[in-house]
């Protein structure tokens, strides 16, 4: 995969994941209004403990008309994407991080976690990607491609050291959680001991050996394969739609660097 | 660790490390291969260089932050150095229930139904999901608090928030309370925090 080819479909899935989590935070808006848990009075106490250059960002648009304003650029954002200059695109990208974070700051913090934080791996990789200097692309694409890597390597790292984990346990305890409102017959079904012991370890092992990619593309896209499935099925019993599009627009990245990878010389 | 103590090494992250001249294709270059550089074979070496060093930084501040997260701007630094420690531990989590007058204690965050169309558009479960994240937090500042202080604090007003809203989609009225029971999956919930009567907005 070249860093063009790579760079592009970054780019139409930052768009994509743009577009949708800006529609998600359109259709409940009204948590945000007067009336709402994270209406504005609120959100400007809450701006106390934010640094001072990051309150003067986000404050003009903490009312309900400035922050529809920030939604409705991020869609405008998405369409920028898909130019083909680095300035046009660069730009839009970094202009999206700041509205990240604006949409962040305004829900104290973060929205939706984790997702949250690819995004803006995401859209950062893509803004470093168009600056003017040669390697800009290659860096850009290397960091997206790091951060990836990192989330499914550490995620299995900090499994596998716990006992619970390793016994099946924990992965049963969460598909109890009433937070994720998961749909009773997944609980029984998979929280059967046997299952869990099998699916805990296959989680674990999978996340661990995701670097293992970077050795050929071909292991890197079967690795892939593998994780849009796994966060499919994460949809599927917890809910995390999110995650799904957030990953997913790493994955160029991950194969661009598995083939650079492949490419370097080996041996006198 | 607060998040942001451990800051100044974030800045090494967002920022993009340039790859000085040497380290490109052509002569000068220091990587030394004992052959002849082959199409595209230093520009993946000096690839790999930048890849090592990310992954180095980013390992790191991965395996090291973690912990607690206060204030708003905590959080907002874990969005920007992401731990990536996901469902490591079984925590106890705090689940919201409200009570009006003497009736029965009820869910204060019912889970939201969710279809196929859910994959693209989440939005409703999502902000259940955040709702949630809130509780949470109102559980950390609640930590060594005295009781009398947690009406201040604008975590439990924002839970006071979400319990109104609930009683006007329900068509509820009158006094109410809601308190915080620890649920981990595993033991028997737990009831960790009662708040005072109060009386809608």
């Amino acid at each position: 995969m070249t860093p063009s080819h790579a760079l592009w479909l970054t780019r139409a899935l930052g768009a994509a994941i743009l577009l949708l989590q800006t529609a998600e935070i359109l259709s409940v808006r009204h948590a945000l209004d007067e009336r709402g848990v994270w209406r504005p009075s609120f959100a400007r106490e809450d701006f106390g403990t934010l640094p001072a250059w990051l309150r003067a960002l986000i404050t003009p648009f903490v009312g309900e008309r400035g922050f529809i304003a920030v939604l409705v650029v991020r869609l405008l954002l998405a369409a920028l994407l898909f130019v083909d200059e680095p300035r046009l695109f660069g730009g839009a990208a970094g202009l999206a991080v700041l509205s990240q974070l604006v949409v962040s700051a305004r829900f104290g913090g973060t929205f939706n976690g984790g997702s949250d934080g690819m995004s803006l791996v995401v859209l950062l990789g893509l803004f470093v990607a168009s600056l003017p200097f040669e390697a800009a692309a290659r860096v850009g694409l290397a960091y997206i491609a790091a951060q990836s890597l990192l989330s499914y390597f550490i995620a299995g790292v900090v499994k596998i050291r716990e006992a619970d984990w390793r016994s099946g346990r924990a992965l049963s305890a969460f598909l109890r959680a009433r937070r994720y409102g998961i749909p009773p017959h997944f609980s029984r079904w998979l929280g059967q001991p046997r299952l869990a012991l099998s699916a805990s370890w296959a989680v674990m092992l999978f996340e661990c050996a995701f670097p293992l990619g970077l050795l050929r593309p071909e292991l890197m896209g079967a690795l892939i394969a593998i994780a849009f499935l796994f966060h499919l099925g994460n949809w599927i019993v917890f809910g995390l739609n999110r995650f799904v599009l957030a990953w997913a627009a790493t994955y160029p990245a991950l194969l661009y660097v598995a083939s650079e990878m492949a490419r370097i010389p080996h041996g006198p | 660790m607060l998040v942001r103590e451990a800051c100044p090494e974030a800045v090494d992250v967002l920022h993009p490390l340039s790859v000085p001249p040497r380290h490109r294709n052509g002569s000068g270059n220091l990587f030394r291969f004992g052959r002849p550089p082959v199409e595209g074979g230093y520009a993946g070496a000096s690839m790999a260089l930048v890849s090592l060093a990310l992954l180095g930084v980013a390992l790191a501040l991965g395996l090291f932050l973690r912990g607690e997260v206060r204030s708003s701007r905590a959080r907002l630094l874990r969005t920007l150095v992401p731990s990536w420690r996901f469902f490591a531990e079984i925590d106890a989590v705090p689940i919201l229930e409200y009570q009006v007058g003497e009736g029965p204690w009820r869910e204060g965050l019912p889970p939201v139904p969710r279809g196929i169309g859910s994959l693209v558009l989440n939005g409703p479960s999502n902000l259940r999901l955040a709702e949630h994240g809130v509780v949470e937090a109102l559980l950390e500042e609640l930590d060594g608090l005295p009781v009398d202080r947690a009406p201040s604090l604008l975590r439990y007003r924002m839970v006071q928030a979400m319990v109104e809203a609930r009683m006007r989609e329900a068509g509820e009225v009158g006094p109410y309370a809601f308190r915080l029971v620890a649920s981990d999956g595993v033991s028997p919930d737990e009831e960790v925090f009662r708040s005072v009567v109060h009386r809608p907005a």
